[in-house]
This record gives C-alpha cells, structure tokens and sequence, in this order.
C-alpha cells in the first residue's frame, strides 16, 4: 500500500478540522502518515493516531511565523530526507 | 496606495455548465459567465481602501474574449481600469501556468503596493493560485483574510479557523486573499455603469508578457482531466409520518446508510 504524507494542520497541537478530513482520505487511499511540524506535538498526537496515522513524522522547526511556502518546503525536504526527520510510533 | 485586484471570468453556477468533450476543460465561451462571486470581496475591500485614501485600482483577468465582462462589472463597482491577458495558448492552463502569468502581467503594470484576490476561484475552488502568485513575485502573502487593516507600511488581517483565529501582519508590498466574510461588495449604480465605459482596458497577449507558448496551456499543465460525468439528479427525499415509530423508522434511515 502506498504511504500517503498529510501536513497537520494546527495550532499549538489543536488539530484542525481539515487535518482529521485528510487523514480520511488518506486512509482511503493508502497507509497515512502525518508530518507534524513545530510544536504542541503531545496534544496532537492522540487525535493522529484516532484518525488514523500509522506513523508521524515530526519536524522540528519553528514555521508558526509562516503560512504556507516554508511549511511546503520542509515538508518537500522531508519527503526527501535532507531534513532530519524524527519517526513516531503513533499510539 | 495603488491596488491589483486578480479575477476570474467563471460559469454562472445558477445556469447550465459544462466541460468542452475534445479535452476536458471547463467551457467558458458557450455557457453564461459572470465575475466570480468570491472575487467581488476583492474588489470590494481594494475600493475601500483606496476611498479611505488615495490611489487606483487595476483589476486583472486572464480568460477569453468573454472574460472582458468580469473587468466590466468590476469597473462598474468602480475599479479605474483594466487590463485583460488574452491569447489562444493559454486554454487549458492549471494553477502554475496562472500565477505565471498573472506574475508576469503585474510586473507589467508595476508592482503595486497590495494585490488582492478572492479566496479561490468559484469554478477550480483550488485556492492556491493566490500563495503561488505571492511566491513567484516575492511577496508577504497573507491568505484568507475575513478582516483587514492596512497602516502605513503594514497590512493586518484576521484569519478564522475551526480552531483558532489568527491576527497576521505583513509588510506592504504584499498580497493578501479575502473570503466571503469581509464585507458585503457593492452592487453598481448607474452612474458606475455609465462610468465604466470610459474606463480603459488593455490587453496583452503572451508575446507581450515574454511568456512562450509551451509554458502555458493544457500540454504544460502538472494534472489532466481524464474523464467527466453529470453529477446525476438529486433524489427525491424520504418522508417519514410519525405514527408512534417515527424514532424507530429515522434510526433505521440512518443506520442503512451507515450514519450511526
């Protein structure tokens, strides 16, 4: 099955609504792994996992200046791995 | 402060729409158009602004022929003028090949101190083409705007999510995208009618922009429309008369189709 990336969506790990939708879809499609980038991970992670992530890949990086290009970037680089990316079991 | 305002020529949702059967793409010459819904708050909040204060509004469209009615009902709100990309090759083009050209096109009138946009189109509701323009010309974009501020310099808008509302600030130049909940655009009065038809549009072909044919257009498109299918007609609902089982009879409706 294919692995299929969906960027969280967030506020300091308050999950937006769009984030649970994808990870729907993703299911639908493949194996979903959520790509979590900054911080609040903790009180992401239970939702994650209930909507289904098998795995979170986390970022760390401070992008919550930021609204879209750098998050796009970071999450292109981690597709590649040119970024340290740090691999969670989800729960 | 001087304003671009982008629009988009679409199919009148309220009328019969359809796909052209040789390649897919949405047919935009023989259904009724109009200027998309969601870019009348775009070119709402750029009047206000520049009412509030000085300067001039441009308002910018890519499409065919048709697409010069979308620039006229936006100089009939009373944009000052108009400038309309037009050429054969750009049929078909996606998301990248617009904010190319629409980069181009603006660099063309100069870069204007903000350049507003709806939220998305009402026809490709994609809703990139604002960051990927923004991107392209180097600019803040601050997308999503149901509120917005411009001080000297700086522009501050409100972002309401499920979640969370966000205030962001960005420097001027920039690019910022409404939504539905700004303001409440303006109908034309008649003396904007009458106004618009001494307003100047220009237009610009590919050549004039510098733009080449094989950047633009359905064959350099990142995604194809494969296939299409009228959406089939709604069916008819399902009344329910309560003779006591009333509960038991909705429960039932919505455990076949697997709600509960």
């Amino acid at each position: 099955m294919a692995e299929v990336l969906v960027l969280v969506d967030h506020v300091d790990g308050a999950l937006r609504k769009t984030t649970t939708e994808l990870l729907t879809i993703a299911r639908r499609l493949g194996e979903p792994s959520a790509v979590f980038i900054g911080s609040g991970f903790d009180a992401a992670k239970e939702g994650l996992a209930a909507y289904g992530a098998e795995k979170v890949y986390r970022i760390d990086a401070d992008l919550s200046g930021f609204l879209v290009v750098p998050q796009a970037e970071a999450l292109e680089q981690g597709r590649r791995g040119e970024r340290g990316r740090r691999h969670v079991q989800a729960q | 402060m001087n304003i671009v305002v982008c629009v988009k020529y679409v199919p009148d949702a309220q009328a019969e729409r359809t796909f052209n059967a040789s390649d897919s793409t949405t047919d935009r010459v023989n259904v009724d158009g109009l200027l998309s819904e969601l870019d009348e708050y775009a070119v709402e909040e750029a009047l206000k602004i520049v009412e509030a204060g000085e300067g001039e509004v441009t308002v910018l469209t890519i499409g065919p022929d048709e697409a010069s009615d979308a620039i006229k009902k936006a100089l009939q709100m009373g944009a000052d003028k108009g400038v309309h990309v037009i050429d054969d090759a750009i049929h078909g083009s996606d998301a990248l090949a617009t904010s190319l050209l629409l980069a181009k096109a603006i660099e063309k009138i100069g870069v204007p101190d903000l350049i507003v946009t709806g939220m998305s189109s009402t026809d490709g509701i994609m809703g990139v083409v604002p960051t990927m323009l923004a991107e392209r010309l180097g600019l803040p974009a601050v997308t999503f705007a149901s509120e917005l501020t411009v001080g000297s310099g700086t522009v501050s808008a409100r972002r309401d999510g499920d979640v969370a509302s966000q205030t962001i600030e960005a420097a001027l130049p920039a690019l910022v995208s409404v939504t539905d909940q700004i303001n409440e655009p303006r109908y034309p009065s008649f003396k904007g009618i009458m106004a618009a038809k001494k307003k100047a549009v220009e237009t610009w072909t590919l050549a004039d922009l510098g733009v080449s044919a094989d950047e633009v257009g359905l064959d350099a498109a990142w995604t194809k429309v494969t296939s299409f299918e009228a959406r089939p007609p709604r069916a008819k609902g399902t009344i329910v008369k309560d003779e006591g089982d009333g509960g038991a009879k909705l429960a039932g409706f919505l455990a076949e189709r697997k709600f509960i």
